[in-house]
Parts: C-alpha cells; structure tokens; sequence
C-alpha cells in the first residue's frame, strides 16, 4: 500500500485513518517531505505549526 | 550560572542524488535517531532536485549524520538563511501562477506527462482550459490548476493573439 498524507495535518500516513487527527481524508498524491524530529527547536516546525516528530508533506492535493 | 543551553537550529544544504531526495532524507533521519543526534529536521522540497536541508545546531552534526549514507553527496559550505527556504514551505496555489498562454505541463490523470498551452483560467473554480500541443486536432480540456506544472511563461506575442 502506498503511503498518504492527511490533508488535514499533512502527516505521512499508511491508512486512511489518520492517527494524529482522526480524520479519514486522506491522499496518495502529495508532494515534497519534511521530517521533523525535535519540534521544539526546529524553525522549521514552528513555520508549518507542527508540534509533534514525524514525517509530513509540504503540499497535499 | 544556568546550565540551559540556548541551541539555536541552524539550516544546512545537504547535495543528493537527483531524484533521491526522500529516500536520502528518510535515511539520515533513521540514523540520527539510532545515534541519538540533535538534529531538528530534515526538508526534501518537491522543486529543488539534488539538494536537501538538514536543521541542526553545528556542521559537525549534519556531517556526522550525513557520513557514509547512501545517495549523500557532500554538505554544501556555508548556511542557509531561513528566508532563503521559507517559499518551499508556503503552499501557495498553483493557479496564481499560471495565465492565459502559458505552457505547462499535465502532472496527473491519462495525459499526464503531455504538454499544453492555457487557453482559459477559472480562479474561482481553481481550473483551467487547456489545449494539449501534441494532439494533431484542437481539444480543449479542463482540468484542476494542481495537475498542472508551469514549463514557460507566455511571450508577449502569444498574449496578444490569445487576448484578441
């Protein structure tokens, strides 16, 4: 099964349910990767309002 | 004295592989977390082939976690300032982009790979009419503005016709 991203949260998933938001939207094409690790420090994290590590996606159709 | 330490993240440009920029990211991530290194985040834009950004407090870290992985080329010299990065994590829509007369390229659906020029734009909608270069009749299609990827932007000339 190819991995999808929630179009909600943008969080990298292998179901339709996402686990973070609990939505079922979501989408085989997306594009781009970022993987946060310590949301904390990251500028990067805090550009995109992601609190929790894990792999999202930076643009979902 | 306070033992707080103030990291500040800074971002470092990573050269890949062209077209291995997920699988290189996801691989030094996998080897930060094994090693335990304080590195923020990794980003693999969709347009930049052959780079990626590595966010972590010294170049030691990222050559550390970068050393002996597969499709990694070499840390690029220097930092990247934030600003420099911040258009790849903006989502901005691809309509706004585009115009009547432009040459883009279909991403998706049975043309995909197929070139055409815009003959129309509905913003509103987010679609647009276009017409495939490679078909021998004209055959105006309409599609979603995120099936589309700009190739070249109208000249002055096609403008003109395409306004008349």
């Amino acid at each position: 099964m190819s991995e999808k991203a929630c179009r909600n949260c943008r969080l990298i998933v292998n179901t339709n349910l996402c686990p973070e938001c609990k939505t079922a939207s979501s989408s085989e094409e997306w594009v781009g990767e970022a993987i946060i690790l310590d949301p904390k420090n990251s500028l990067i994290a805090k550009s995109m309002g992601i609190t929790k590590p894990g792999r999202y996606a930076l643009r979902v159709r | 004295m306070s033992d707080k330490k103030n990291i500040e993240p800074i971002i470092f440009a990573v050269k890949t592989t062209a077209g291995q920029e997920k699988n290189a990211a996801e691989m030094i991530a996998i080897k930060a977390r094994m090693n335990k290194l304080p590195i923020a985040s990794i980003l693999a834009p969709e347009n930049l082939r052959g780079y990626i950004f590595v966010e972590a407090p010294g170049p030691h870290v990222v050559e550390e976690a970068t050393s002996d992985v597969k499709h990694v080329k070499s840390r690029v010299p220097g930092r990247v300032q934030f600003s420099d990065i911040e258009k790849y994590l903006t989502t901005k829509p691809i309509i706004e982009e585009l115009d009547v007369g432009y040459i883009v390229e279909i991403t998706g659906g049975p043309f995909k790979g197929m070139r055409a020029r815009i003959t129309r734009i509905n913003k509103v909608k987010q679609e647009a009419t276009i017409e495939l270069l490679e078909a021998i009749f004209t055959l105006p299609i309409t599609v979603h503005a995120d099936y589309l990827k700009l190739i070249e932007k109208a000249s002055k000339e096609v403008k003109e016709e395409t306004g008349k």
